[in-house]
């Protein structure tokens, strides 16, 4: 997984210097919602109201393409409704694929629906993000406030650079292990549900009635885990749920 | 009234007649669905695929010889587009799902429970490729040469193929604690 | 393991390539086979949806303006996911328990964080049975899968004395969301399923149900009891 996102990053950087398509002033906008069927979507937070949108086009042959301001009609939508900025890939014929690699400003709260597969990967966003994805893994980086990020196939991978102690995390994946990493002064009512295939790792003391027999062991268990602790003292809920894999709570 | 054989729906779709494609849907709509559901065990998909073959029969309308047969032309369609979708999903499925396959071992001890649904299970825990050469030999009614055509391999290996898939079949049925189908 | 001959020669029998009776040794092999492959010649088909046969019908008509086909002939009947969203809808209208505090509150609610966290502090609470009622109403109202899923864990504290299989079967037709059908799926599991057994072996063909999702129902299908060994 590790080496398909720097193969992204690399893509991204070597297509930095090529046509880039339009994004409307940013200024107003404080909410971005993208919407895609098959590919990747990439979204990273910079300072300020800088922007940037590139769109890769690959077709049911593997061929893949940039696509500039002139094609864009063909394959998404992009329409600003007062303060949010909506992206909608159009329904794809057959099994082609648009990849998003956004730039936007990272106060935007961001809102991603995957309905086929592909890869998400967010990372500095400062302002809460959301995700609906159906097949393939969820990636999240320097993400602040708060997530909601619900996947069917796929591991929830994502690590926190502050949290708003007033707002709950959700981390629901149907087949996939989930990791989360948090700031360490962090307080949180912890719901842990692992169905099967699972094993509980966490940097932080937990307390209250611990779920599994042991505790920070890699060893996969067909045992359910499922309860409810506490870190540093409990606070707003942090909710990991998965029917099969692991979970890991590690401290930042 | 001329007995509409698919070489002659072929031809009357050629000539402009794109009725004869509708023809040709409603005649092969649920073998291919089904065909496509045994193999990827996603209807969602299946009905994609479905969709998706008859798009580029019409696409590719040119380029069928009408002094050959129908049938594995629209096989080898449709094996190719199993082949795009499968190398689409290897892309973004995570290897937990394949673990998900693996780990699940549910006993049948339910009495009322039909052998179709037994047996559907069992199939959806064989290898795709097992499912595929099974669902061409016994739910299309593919002959062994043909399929052997289509996969580039000898009638042999087809043969080999299909017993291995239905020895597997076997020992999932019979592991699950099932005596006899 | 057999070679590659000793393989052949099995599927001589399976095939009827060769009539007569097989060596001792296979005679139980072959006839298992045979049962296997007269099995999968068996299986029921599954129909096509209606959805792709009007999606067919549309790129029938995008292609030609005079070609006409009855594909959708005959495949307009309401089906059961139709039946129940009619039945949800009196279960809205009628229900007594509409405009509780619960309720109002979760409404008021303008973001999915802080109505998860209102979830979460029901949690926390011995809910009565009017609130029970109050939070199955949040649930076939609610868009958002964390949210609901959150519910459901609420939810599954009350089963199966409040909250029963044929509310949570209503819902499961409701919603596509994989980890939200899961959910629903584990809350069952405490309750009597006798009563919804046919919906849920029907459920399993939904189109696009996820795998995981029917072997769950399969599971459930599998463990619970026959209704008259109750």
């Amino acid at each position: 997984m590790m080496k398909k996102n720097l193969l992204l990053l690399g893509f991204f950087v070597s297509i930095c210097g090529a046509a880039q398509n339009d994004l409307p002033d940013m200024s107003a906008i404080d909410t971005l919602i993208v919407k895609s069927y098959w590919g990747e979507v990439n979204v990273n937070g910079v300072t300020g109201n800088k922007s940037g949108l590139k769109v890769v086009h690959t077709d049911s042959q593997a061929k893949r393409k940039m696509i500039d301001n002139s094609a864009s009609g063909q394959y998404y939508d992009m329409k600003v409704n007062g303060k949010t900025l909506r992206l909608a890939a159009r329904s794809p014929k057959g099994f082609e694929s648009l990849d998003f690699i956004l730039s936007i400003p990272n106060r935007i709260f961001v809102q991603v629906e995957m309905i086929k597969g592909g890869e998400i990967v967010l990372q500095n966003l400062l302002h809460g993000i959301e995700v609906n994805h159906r097949n393939g893994s969820f990636k999240g980086r320097n993400i602040g406030d708060y997530a909601l990020v619900n996947l069917a196939n796929g591991s929830i991978d994502i690590k926190f650079n502050s949290v708003n102690r007033s707002r709950p995390i959700s981390l629901v994946t149907m087949n996939g292990g989930i990791t989360v990493s948090l700031p360490k002064t962090v307080q949180r009512d912890v719901r842990l549900i692992s169905r099967k295939n699972g094993y509980l790792w966490s940097d932080f003391d937990l307390t209250g009635v611990l779920p599994v027999a042991r505790l920070n062991v890699r060893s996969y268990s067909k045992e359910p885990i499922d309860g409810t602790v506490k870190i540093n003292g409990g606070g707003k809920l942090l909710f990991l749920s998965t029917e099969n894999g692991p979970i890991e709570i590690l401290k930042d | 009234m001329l007995l509409e054989n698919d070489e002659i729906l072929m031809q009357g779709l050629q000539e402009g007649n794109n009725a004869c494609l509708g023809k040709l849907y409603e005649r092969y709509k649920t073998i291919l669905l089904n065909y496509f559901i045994n193999v990827t065990q996603d209807r969602d998909a299946a009905n994609d695929l479905l969709m998706e073959v008859f798009e580029r029969i019409y696409k590719y309308r040119g380029g069928f010889d009408a002094s050959r047969k129908f049938k594995p032309w629209m096989y080898q369609m449709s094996n190719n587009l199993l082949h795009d979708y499968r190398n689409k999903l290897s892309k973004h499925k995570s290897l937990e799902n394949s673990k998900e396959e693996i780990s699940y071992q549910q006993s049948y001890t339910f009495q009322q429970i039909d052998r179709g649904i037994i047996l559907k299970d069992a199939m959806g825990r064989l290898s795709e490729t097992e499912r595929k050469v099974i669902s061409m030999y016994y739910l299309l009614e593919i002959p062994y040469s043909e399929i052997a055509q289509i996969e580039g391999v000898s009638v042999n290996s087809i043969r080999i193929r299909v017993c291995r898939a239905l020895k597997n079949l076997n020992a999932i049925i019979t592991n699950s604690g099932i005596k006899e189908l | 393991m057999k070679t590659e001959q000793e393989l052949l020669k099995i599927m001589d029998h399976v095939d009827g390539y060769v009539m007569k009776e097989a060596e001792s040794d296979l005679k139980e092999e072959i006839k298992s086979l045979k049962q296997c492959a007269s099995g999968i010649k068996d299986l029921p088909y599954e129909k096509v949806s209606e959805k792709t046969d009007e999606r067919f019908q549309k790129f029938m008509e995008s292609i030609s303006d005079t070609s006409k086909t009855n594909t959708s002939r005959g495949l307009r009947t309401i089906s059961i996911i139709t039946a129940f969203a009619a039945g949800l809808a009196l279960l809205l209208i009628f229900n007594p328990f509409q405009n509780k505090e619960i309720l109002a509150d979760f409404n008021a609610m303008k973001s999915n964080p802080d109505k998860l966290s209102f979830v979460y502090e029901l949690t926390l609470e011995k809910l009565s049975e009017g609130e029970i009622e109050e939070v199955k109403l949040l649930l076939a109202n609610e868009e958002n899968p964390n949210i609901k899923v959150a519910l459901l864990d609420l939810l599954e504290n009350y089963t199966p004395d409040h909250v029963k299989s044929e509310e949570l079967f209503l819902n499961l037709n409701r919603s596509s969301t994989p980890s939200v059908q899961m959910a629903m799926l584990n809350a069952m599991e405490a309750t009597d399923i006798s009563d919804i057994r046919s919906d849920l072996d029907a459920f399993r063909n939904t189109v696009g149900l996820e795998e995981t999702v029917k072997n769950r129902i399969l599971q459930l299908l599998n463990n619970a009891k026959p209704k008259n060994l109750k």
